[in-house]
């Protein structure tokens, strides 16, 4: 069986950069950024999740089709998400024909 | 103590090929659960997008210092099950016993104080229903608007707290037969797929938490 045994360092090391980043998420938090709270918010979550996933995951020790397969699963919820927007962000846009 | 020579399954080549088919299934498995949670965060982000003002005054009714707290505790548990399959790839026994129980820990702390948030937006009546009660602070706030907020809000988490149960029930079934002796170095891909899971789910709320708990801004 594939043993690529992870060094426990290498998981603390992870960990830590996990709450540095969560610790991070509470201080930009109490400043008043306007929409670039919600952007770094979502965009510090981005850097976790990739975190958890290439490392807790073990993505960084597999082959490349796990990657393609777990890429994949993000791409139909960005389809979902993106064409439903299509929609909703465009009402109003056209009033057509009369 | 030689352990037992493992054999793969009739239809594939050698155990690490099997063991790679093992992790691409439960791969696809996150996939339709992305889904599963997809809806909701579909419907999250059309109404954030359609009412701002009342999403941010919504979510900051929330504790969001538990919602933190919370973060910290799933994050914990991530590592400690890293650790536990890292122990179960060594045949650690006792190791791999030890951290799958610690893990059910975090994960139990973390039902704990969902459960009390649960209980304090309850009595806040801020439960979605007839008991929803709601003062507009201003009239351009509608009050269903909020409703709709706390609506979404504990579906997500309850679906969320739902996969938790779910895993800890795995966690539960997995330390019992570590104690029993049924994962060594070279068969222990039930831990492997089982760690997969709990990360996801841990993955869920990380992007949760600044969803529902960090619209907008909190002061000092």
């Amino acid at each position: 069986m594939a043993n690529h045994v992870v060094p426990v360092k290498t998981y603390l090391y992870v960990w830590a950069g996990l709450m540095i980043l969560l610790a991070l998420t509470i201080v930009f938090d109490f400043m008043d950024l306007g929409w670039g709270n919600t952007a770094i918010a979502f965009g510090i979550a981005v850097t976790k999740a990739l975190l958890v996933a290439v490392f807790f995951m073990h993505l960084y020790y597999d082959e490349r089709l796990t990657w393609v397969f777990a890429f994949a699963g993000v791409l139909w919820l960005i389809i979902l998400v993106s064409y439903s927007l299509t929609d909703y962000v465009t009402r109003g846009w056209w009033t057509g024909l009369q | 103590m030689a352990e037992a020579r493992v054999f793969p399954e009739e239809h594939f080549d050698d155990l690490e090929q099997q063991f790679s088919a093992d992790k691409l299934g439960m791969w696809t498995f996150l996939a339709t659960e992305i889904l599963f949670f997809g809806g909701l965060i579909l419907s999250y982000i059309v109404h954030r997008y359609r009412s701002p003002n009342e999403f941010q005054i919504a979510s900051h009714h929330l504790v969001f210092q538990l919602g933190a707290v919370n973060t910290a505790v799933l994050l914990c548990s991530s590592l400690t099950m890293a650790l536990a399959v890292r122990a179960a790839q060594l045949g650690n026994r006792r190791t791999l016993a030890l951290f799958l129980c610690i893990t059910m820990v975090f994960g139990l702390a973390f039902l704990g104080i969902k459960g009390t948030e649960y209980s304090i937006e309850w009595h806040e009546g801020l439960v979605p229903g007839s008991h929803f009660t709601f003062v507009s602070p201003t009239p351009d706030i509608d009050p269903r608007r909020v409703e709709l907020f706390f609506y979404i809000y504990f579906a997500m988490t309850g679906l969320h707290a739902v996969h938790m149960l779910i895993g800890l029930c795995v966690l539960g079934t997995l330390t019992m037969q570590a104690l029993k002796g049924r994962y060594t170095s070279g068969k222990y891909v039930a831990v492997e797929l089982a760690g997969l899971y709990w990360h996801f789910v841990d993955i869920i709320w990380i992007f949760l938490f600044p969803m529902l708990y960090l619209i907008g801004h909190h002061k000092v």
